[in-house]
């Protein structure tokens, strides 16, 4: 069972009708799912001439508990946020993801693997994937 | 601690210079309790600490970040699961604080809101003195 990341949408103006949430809402407010497997993180992809780019949300997340890889034109994602609370700590309101997530992408395209990028900031991780030359559209001229 | 219903207030502030409407997204949020104080951990990534606004006025504690959606010139979206947004949330919050030393700090993405509880809710042993 996959989690469910995508937050609600809403319309600006429909906030004048939405009542203020309560400051303690229903305990847990998120679909409760099977810890045993990772769960799976939303991602966008988009290209430019240069390069494919994979980014997905991983807001407190530290670098050290992201690990991506690429291997046979799979670019794997995982990370792990974990949440921890003291013990004279009483939650009272859970939405937010935890545990480990994971999602694989296969890139049908050639890529420079020794210029893969990763950058994580402000809790937005970003994979830059380099086409490789032979793939990059060109300009043939006519003589 | 009270769950009385609370009538809908305004929403956040609309500029009166019509800006073009925004998408928004509602922030998932923790909230956890310590004896001394509450702290709400709210997730906005991609926002700024410059475009996030905390406010607390009659017993509503308002979280409005605004996220600039990255200008990409000539590229083209192959796969799209998630939309970029400003986030606002609102919370009525019927505890006794000390609203003075209410504290925020953004990291990673990750909003944390502490609410010191008002002196006087917190347990206090009072000594009886034998005169």
């Amino acid at each position: 069972m996959s989690v469910e990341l995508a937050r609600n949408s809403t319309n600006l103006f429909d906030q004048l009708h939405h009542e203020i949430d309560r400051f303690w809402g229903d305990l847990f407010d998120y679909d409760v799912r099977d810890s045993s497997r990772p769960g799976s993180l939303a991602c966008n992809v988009w290209e430019d001439r240069e390069a494919l780019y994979v980014e997905c949300e991983l807001p407190g997340v530290s670098k050290d508990r992201v690990d991506v890889n690429f291997a046979d034109r799979q670019l794997t994602i995982r990370a792990e946020r974990s949440v921890v609370r003291g013990d004279d700590e009483t939650e009272h309101r859970v939405e937010r993801v935890r545990g480990e997530l994971q999602r694989s992408i296969h890139v049908p395209v050639d890529v420079q693997h020794e210029a893969l990028d990763a950058t994580l900031k402000d809790g937005i991780l970003t994979v830059k994937l380099p086409k490789a030359e032979s793939i990059k559209a060109r300009k043939i001229e006519v003589k | 601690m009270t769950t009385k219903a609370t009538t809908p207030t305004t929403s956040m502030p609309v500029k009166a210079d019509a800006e073009k409407p925004r998408r928004c997204f509602i922030p998932k949020t923790d909230i956890v309790e310590t004896p001394t104080e509450f702290v709400a951990e709210i997730d906005l990534p991609g926002a700024r600490r410059k475009d996030t606004d905390v406010s607390f006025e009659n017993g509503a504690l308002r979280i409005h970040a605004r996220v600039e959606i990255p200008e990409r010139t000539s590229t083209r979206s192959l796969w799209r699961e998630f939309q970029v947004g400003d986030f606002y949330r609102s919370f009525e919050v019927h505890e006794a604080l000390d609203a003075e030393r209410i504290g925020a700090s953004l990291e990673d993405g990750v909003l944390r809101v502490t609410l010191p509880k008002a002196a006087a809710a917190t347990a206090r042993k009072i000594l009886v003195e034998s005169k």
